[in-house]
């Protein structure tokens, strides 16, 4: 009778002792994971005629570990239009601007501001870890891009997000 | 007799048909000032929205700006709400048309300092480019502060 007493309480002891461990081994791992970096991509945006033809612009919203928030602006000629390494042209100085703000549980957490590049480049980038200290939560990165039409002789826009990802700060 | 129905007539039946009376009148007001307030409201501005900015206007090529609030909740240290940055103000900061260039290299942080109101719509502090929410009454961020410290020329890499 006492024995068969004791096989009857042993699964809930073990559940009592397991359930902790496995939920405390669960939060662990949770916590371990390394943060990822996401990207929205290169996207074409502008293609404007400049001084010397053609010219592709394309932009990127990126979230590095940990809640750095960035932007980049690529210019680039014909076919391929979004290529890092075939196709670029280099942008004067103060073609390329570029602006990333980042957003905490879709609520507004900062941003960078407009930077211009100050040299000749074919992508350029702004980033800034600037939401930190806020907590465990969803972030993501909208990024603004500002491309120089010569002839237009004023600035065209760009514009993506970046997918959400988790991250404690 | 007589001066029994006057007495009668300053009694608690006189004076709860008076109670009667303001209280038609009260009401009559009252929906006057409700019916008032709806043709305003519908012939009018309607009323200003205050939230969150939805998952669904994230969008592979961008935000849709038509399903944000009036105004945007805006964090503080510790992940707190700390008020509410005007929709079209983040839309703007965000669009460089504004700006007469080719500007020169550098940053230009000040373009983006954003009001930050409360319900009322009374500003109660800024949002700062790199600084974040700094309260009505502290001290503005330096220039330096403000600037950007990660612009980068990205070569092939730059594409995190």
């Amino acid at each position: 009778m006492n024995l068969f007493r004791k096989l009857k309480r042993r699964p809930r002891r073990i559940f009592r002792v397991a359930l902790p461990l496995v939920v405390a081994a669960a939060s662990v791992m949770i916590l371990v994971l390394p943060a990822q970096a996401v990207n929205s991509g290169y996207l074409l945006q502008e293609q404007i005629q400049e001084y010397s033809g053609e010219v592709n612009f394309c932009g990127e919203a990126a979230l590095l570990a940990t809640a750095n928030f960035r932007s980049w602006a690529l210019s680039n000629t014909y076919n391929n239009p979004c290529s890092l390494t075939s196709n670029t042209w280099s942008s004067p100085a103060g073609y390329l601007g570029v602006n990333a703000y980042g957003e905490f549980n879709g609520s507004y957490c900062g941003q960078t501001g407009w930077a211009y590049n100050a040299s000749s480049t074919y992508n350029f980038g702004v980033g800034e870890v600037m939401c930190s200290g806020k907590g465990c939560g969803v972030f993501t990165t909208a990024a603004g891009q500002a491309f120089w039409n010569y002839y237009a002789d004023e600035y065209y826009g760009g514009y993506e997000t970046s997918p959400s990802q988790n991250y404690c700060t | 007799m007589l001066v029994k129905r006057r007495i009668i007539g300053h009694g608690p039946r006189a004076s709860s048909s008076k109670r009667r009376v303001l209280l038609f009148a009260a009401s009559l007001i009252g929906a006057c000032a409700v019916a008032g307030g709806l043709v305003a409201s519908t012939a009018g501005s309607s009323p200003v929205t205050f939230g969150r900015i939805p998952a669904s206007a994230q969008t592979a090529t961008g935000m849709d700006w038509s399903l944000l609030p009036d105004y945007v909740s805006t964090v503080g240290p510790g992940g707190v709400v700390v008020g509410y940055v005007a929709k079209q103000a983040l839309e703007d900061s965000l669009q460089p048309a504004h700006l007469t260039g080719p500007l020169n290299g550098g940053s230009y942080s000040e373009l983006t300092v954003l009001p930050v109101y409360n319900r009322q719509l009374q500003q109660v502090g800024n949002m700062y480019p790199n600084v974040g929410y700094v309260p009505l009454g502290d001290p503005a961020p330096t220039e330096q502060q403000m600037t950007p410290t990660t612009m980068v020329d990205g070569g092939a890499n730059g594409n995190n």
